[in-house]
């Protein structure tokens, strides 16, 4: 189970996120919904550590963990824009990181993407560079990137932004699928539509207005 | 003809000359730019002391530090053989230039690649190493080349210090022998020098080629 207790976060004094709170259970997929300006991507880069936080508690399993520390991070991301690596191949993409960071050997991370590669419909493109890949094929390939770190918990942030409907369908599916997984996912989206087919729970938030 | 091949020795060993100064500065002043731009990117004072070394280094003529390096710093006790006071101006007015450049590169990195890698958990190191300086490579080596070719020419300012190089050698043949021949090979020798380069240039940003 993931929390997020009383979190706060303002940029230059101009508040953003007000005492946010969210229970999310393991296995569960929690869709974070709102219009442009809402804090909903400040509220994932707050998660995921790219931004520091105000005020607030992340827990993992009632332990709190800082999610700014990035030796035993359990939190995974798919960006907007995907953030491939474009001098790397698909393959190198993905084993650099379990190779560098999680010290797995070769072979070993290669046989994992290969699994991975195969589940989400990416075999024959190993070897090719991000340039030469279509937006649904990036995307796959930066979810195979974050799981091959064996993250607890996957962020997703509008991940339909760069898609058509179809392959938003997809993705939803692919999303879904990870459920069995044992992975917490939360998906930030303004596709009420999308958010609906995939989530358990959906959390809208809106733009922060200071009162009086 | 018998002329031409009079004076070929004498201007075979300035090419010499000419072609240690240009290697000794590309091997040195190449990885100093590198590391000085580092410097530029960074916050501390260390910034500002490289700032003020580039404004420097790029805002007075080369001639002046070559002068001032050979001729002037032995005033104050500090004396180097003509060869290493060639050598130690052009690595040091280089170095600022390449710093210069590798900054644009390091600068024209997107933000999503080191949040990626951040997520990733890769170290400062290797994110470097891995995905940032093989991309600024790319980006910079059109830039770099200019610089290359421009220290081959650069390279016959050391005339100044009494060094025998190729310029210096032609001109010395002409003076004696009330000739333009020499010089008019001299022109020859650089635009082999500066043709040759360009080749190798082209073929390194064709091996770059592979990634978009």
């Amino acid at each position: 189970m993931f929390q997020v207790k009383n979190l706060n976060k303002s940029f230059q004094g101009k508040t953003i996120i007000k005492d946010m709170n969210l229970d999310v259970e393991d296995n569960e997929i929690l869709s974070i919904v709102g219009p442009s300006g809402a804090g909903k991507t400040t509220l994932l880069r707050c998660i995921t550590g790219l931004e520091k936080v105000d005020s607030g508690q992340f827990l993992l399993d009632g332990e709190e963990i800082d999610p700014t520390d990035d030796s035993k991070s359990v939190i995974g991301v798919v960006f907007q824009d995907f953030g491939l690596f474009p001098n790397l191949t698909v393959i190198e993409n993905i084993i650099l990181a379990p190779q560098l960071v999680l010290k797995k050997s070769k072979e070993e991370a290669l046989k994992e993407a290969k699994e991975l590669i195969d589940k989400l419909d990416l075999s024959g493109k190993e070897d090719l560079y991000p340039y030469q890949l279509s937006g649904g094929q990036k995307q796959r390939v930066a979810i195979v990137r974050t799981l091959a770190m064996h993250p607890k918990i996957i962020c997703y942030d509008e991940p339909t932004s760069a898609l058509d409907p179809k392959l938003s369908e997809e993705v939803g599916k692919i999303i879904l699928d990870l459920k069995k997984q044992n992975i917490t996912q939360l998906v930030v989206t303004h596709d009420i539509t999308f958010a609906n087919q995939v989530a358990d729970k959906v959390k809208e938030v809106r733009p922060f207005k200071e009162e009086g | 003809m018998q002329y031409i091949l009079e004076i070929l020795p004498s201007l075979f060993s300035g090419v010499v000359t000419t072609l240690e100064i240009f290697a000794l500065t590309i091997v040195l002043s190449i990885p100093l730019g590198v590391l000085f731009s580092l410097a530029l990117t960074g916050k501390s004072i260390i910034k500002v002391i490289f700032e003020f070394y580039v404004w420097i280094m790029r805002g007075t003529p080369l001639l002046l530090q070559l002068i001032f390096i050979f001729y002037g710093l032995p005033i104050i006790g500090i004396v180097f053989p003509r060869f290493e006071a060639a050598v130690i101006a052009f690595v040091l007015n280089y170095a600022a230039y390449f710093a210069e450049i590798f900054r644009g590169g390091f600068q024209s990195i997107p933000k999503n690649q080191f949040e990626s890698a951040k997520m990733l958990r890769l170290s400062r190191w290797q994110t470097l190493r891995n995905i940032v300086i093989p991309q600024v490579f790319k980006i910079v080596l059109p830039s770099i080349g200019n610089e290359v070719i421009n220290l081959v020419k650069d390279s016959s300012l050391v005339y100044v210090i009494g060094i025998g190089d190729l310029l210096q050698a032609g001109n010395i043949a002409t003076a004696r022998d009330v000739t333009l021949v020499p010089l008019i090979l001299v022109a020859v020798f650089y635009l082999v020098l500066t043709a040759v380069l360009t080749l190798v240039l082209r073929k390194i940003e064709q091996r770059f080629d592979y990634w978009r």
